[in-house]
């Protein structure tokens, strides 16, 4: 790209004006607690509630199709780029140290977004703009952990 | 009719995150590894949408910013290091048909469940209480 960061600054804009879509529609919802920006994080929390019985709120419903809709978007990205073919998914195979490292990482972010009552996207987008101290102390504490780990992995790696 | 432009701000999201590598983690770990500032612009932009518009007014999950959400933000960090990408790029990777993302959603939903079964009572009556501020947003301190 020969300006990277004009093209940078269309895609934040288009991703902005989408979160900004996201919580004009939510906040058009009837049920839904207060309206919200893009929540990723919210998709495997509705799955899980989902999953155990105990009922999907207006919100998590809206989490819920907001994940099917982002998985369906990247595999159409994929397909029509050619990096998503049968052939493909049937060699990949992962490790047991991969494993280990996906089953690690993947609790900790379960137990992380619900203690802080968001993700990265949601606090980064919506939170930060809209001045919640909750976002910018979360945030803070993922830069801690991201750091934290890039220092242990150089060190211990 | 609102569920269905909800699944297709998804659609574009997903679309345009996985065609253009929209990714916040990944900005953040440039910025921290290699100084490098290059993709946080892409997140600037995205911020600087949201807050020409709901500038000091975002009301969703209101709460006194407390040590829960530190320690809730530090372990997020280091799941999404070890897991390589946030939720939203979690998600975009299993759309491309990334099995290890595969495992780490399985993993996710889990440690959602180990949270509500076991540990939210726990925090509640540790660090739950524990507020650094009377006051939930910046424009609430002038």
């Amino acid at each position: 790209m020969k300006r990277p960061i004009l093209g940078a600054i269309v895609v934040g804009t288009a991703i902005g004006a989408l979160n900004l879509a996201h919580y004009f529609t939510t906040q058009q919802m009837s049920g839904v607690e207060a309206p919200f920006g893009l929540f990723p994080g919210g998709f495997p929390v509705a799955t899980f509630l989902g999953l155990s019985g105990k009922g999907l709120s207006p919100d998590l419903v809206a989490m819920l199709v907001l994940g099917i809709g982002i998985l369906a978007g990247s595999m159409l990205s994929a397909r029509l780029s050619g990096d998503l073919t049968l052939s493909k998914l049937k060699a990949k195979k992962l490790s047991a140290a991969k494993l280990r490292r996906a089953a690690l990482g993947g609790v900790l972010m379960g137990v992380g977004v619900w203690m802080a009552q968001g993700c990265l996207i949601k606090h980064t987008l919506s939170g930060a703009p809209g001045l919640m101290l909750s976002s910018f102390t979360t945030l803070a504490g993922i830069v801690a952990g991201i750091w934290l780990s890039a220092q242990v992995e150089e060190r211990w790696g | 009719m609102a569920l269905s432009i909800v699944f297709v701000i998804g659609l574009a999201v997903g679309y345009v995150s996985r065609r253009y590598g929209f990714c916040i983690f990944g900005a953040l770990v440039e910025l921290l590894t290699l100084g490098s500032g290059k993709r946080i612009v892409t997140v600037l932009s995205a911020m600087l949408v949201f807050g020409l518009v709901r500038f000091g007014s975002y009301e969703h999950s209101l709460e006194h910013a407390g040590l829960k959400h530190f320690v809730g933000g530090v372990l997020q960090g280091v799941g999404y290091y070890l897991a390589v990408g946030c939720p939203l790029s979690l998600i975009v990777r299993i759309g491309e048909g990334s099995k290890f993302h595969l495992a780490v959603f399985a993993s996710f939903v889990l440690g959602v469940g180990l949270y509500v079964g076991l540990l939210e009572d726990l925090v509640s009556r540790t660090i739950g209480f524990m507020s650094l501020s009377e006051v939930v947003t910046l424009t609430d301190l002038f």
